[in-house]
């Protein structure tokens, strides 16, 4: 599976607990991260594999792997709804 | 991590803009790149186009270092959007790379343009920068008007070619159409270019003061008869709009910022109340520290006396910075703003 990378052209800061991702494609709605997702995101360079992420997920929030697979899967899903994925060829875990 | 913390929340710009007033972080914050302008505007607030730069003007502008450590300061502080702006933006050599590096600390760059310059070349070039939107305004319907305000022939032509290359690039693109007393009559030919290009445009009646001091920048202000004319007029809808709210204070020093050409730090582009200068201290601790911006954060509805006891405030439309620039009281009153919120007033009371 491809490594998870943000698309292009999006831009993003914390405020506060959150972090704002805006995406100029959509006039005036922003997306808010919480905690966990904002982690997530951070890690989405493509150069990061999915198990890379699980690992780092696993070890910073103290979660068992099913779970950490469970939540990058529904985030992933996330992103790719709201096309904040770059779905170009990239780097194959 | 459950179903009652989502990932994910989308909601509108305005709620980030709440948080970023109440907790002071210039989201949108302007930088004025250059002074150098293609056109001679009569209503520029800069100074007065017709003449020479001022040599202190010319000589003061922030080197492209200055301009790098200002967006370093702004993405500290937590800005998304970066507007550039001048003078003409486009006619800052820089203005690609400024572009490329605030895409790279992940904020969206924005700019504020006559259109005129945007050649085939140099609208690739900033759009493979990065570039996340465009304001460009529109001052006329024909070139005679046009150039009457321009002073530049042609520079209608230029830039509704800048504006369908920008449009056919897909960039985020939005026309500011700017009303003044000698293109008002063509009103619909201005909407008129705009939807016929399926743009989103905005209305603007505000002329200001120069920042200079200089006179004859608000000769082009609509008049009292211009007005109620669009009041009452096809378009009125876009002139009507009620300040139910009793609202006063502005985003400024709070969630928006503006940096001069000259390094000044005002707390909005458009309210050139000098707080602190980036030759002498960072950004980040004028941001922080200045006494000016913390006068200001620190105003209350009540302080607005005028407005307090003022029979039109549910017509006004004021803006702080704007009623500075023209009367020097950040808090006051306006007497052209005031007409026109008591004009307001009196027909739709009839």
């Amino acid at each position: 599976m491809t490594n998870p990378k943000r698309a292009q052209h999006l831009s993003w800061r914390k405020l506060g607990e959150h972090t704002v991702i805006l995406d100029s494609r959509v006039n005036q709605e922003v997306h808010h991260l919480n905690e966990v997702g904002a982690y997530l995101w951070e890690l989405c360079t493509g150069e990061n594999s999915l198990s890379d992420i699980k690992n780092n997920l696993v070890s910073d929030f103290d979660i068992d792997e099913g779970t950490a697979d469970k939540d990058i899967m529904y985030f992933l899903d996330e992103l790719r709804t709201k096309s904040l994925l770059d779905t170009t060829e990239g780097t194959n875990e | 991590m459950s179903k009652k913390d989502p990932f994910f929340k989308t909601h509108l710009l305005e709620k980030s803009l709440q948080y970023a007033f109440k907790n002071c972080i210039p989201l949108v914050s302007t930088i004025e790149i250059t002074q150098t302008c293609n056109f001679k505007c009569s209503h520029c607030y800069n100074y007065d186009r017709t003449g020479p730069m001022p040599k202190a003007t010319k000589d003061n502008q922030m080197t492209k270092e200055q301009v790098y450590q200002v967006i370093d300061g702004l993405g500290e502080l937590g800005a998304l959007y970066i507007n550039f702006t001048g003078g003409e933006a486009t006619a800052s050599p820089h203005l690609e790379d400024y572009i490329a590096y605030v895409r790279s600390l992940h904020m969206e760059p924005r700019l504020k343009s006559n259109g005129a310059l945007i050649d085939k070349e140099k609208c690739e070039k900033l759009v493979n920068a990065g570039l996340g939107g465009v304001d460009i305004s529109l001052y006329g319907a024909t070139e005679e008007v046009y150039q009457d305000f321009t002073g530049i022939k042609n520079s209608l032509s230029t830039s509704l070619a800048g504006i369908d290359r920008l449009k056919e690039s897909g960039v985020d693109l939005h026309i500011s159409i700017i009303i003044h007393r000698r293109n008002v009559h063509q009103l619909s030919e201005m909407i008129e270019i705009c939807n016929q290009r399926s743009l989103n445009f905005q209305l603007s009646l505000e002329v200001t003061d120069r920042y200079d001091d200089s006179n004859g920048a608000r000769e082009n202000e609509i008049t009292s008869e211009q007005f109620i004319d669009l009041l009452k007029g096809p378009y009125k809808e876009y002139f009507n709009g009620k300040n139910t709210e009793k609202a006063v204070q502005c985003s400024c020093a709070r969630s928006v910022c503006g940096i001069s050409s000259s390094g000044d730090v005002y707390p909005c582009i458009g309210a050139p109340i000098k707080s602190g200068n980036i030759n002498d201290t960072s950004l980040v601790d004028i941001w922080k520290n200045s006494k000016e911006l913390n006068k200001i954060r620190n105003i209350k509805e009540t302080d607005f006396k005028s407005c307090q006891t003022c029979d039109y405030i549910e017509s006004c439309n004021r803006s702080s910075g704007s009623v500075y620039i023209n009367t020097g009281d950040y808090t006051g009153c306006d007497p052209t703003i005031y007409k026109q919120a008591k004009i307001k007033h009196d027909l739709s009371s009839k």
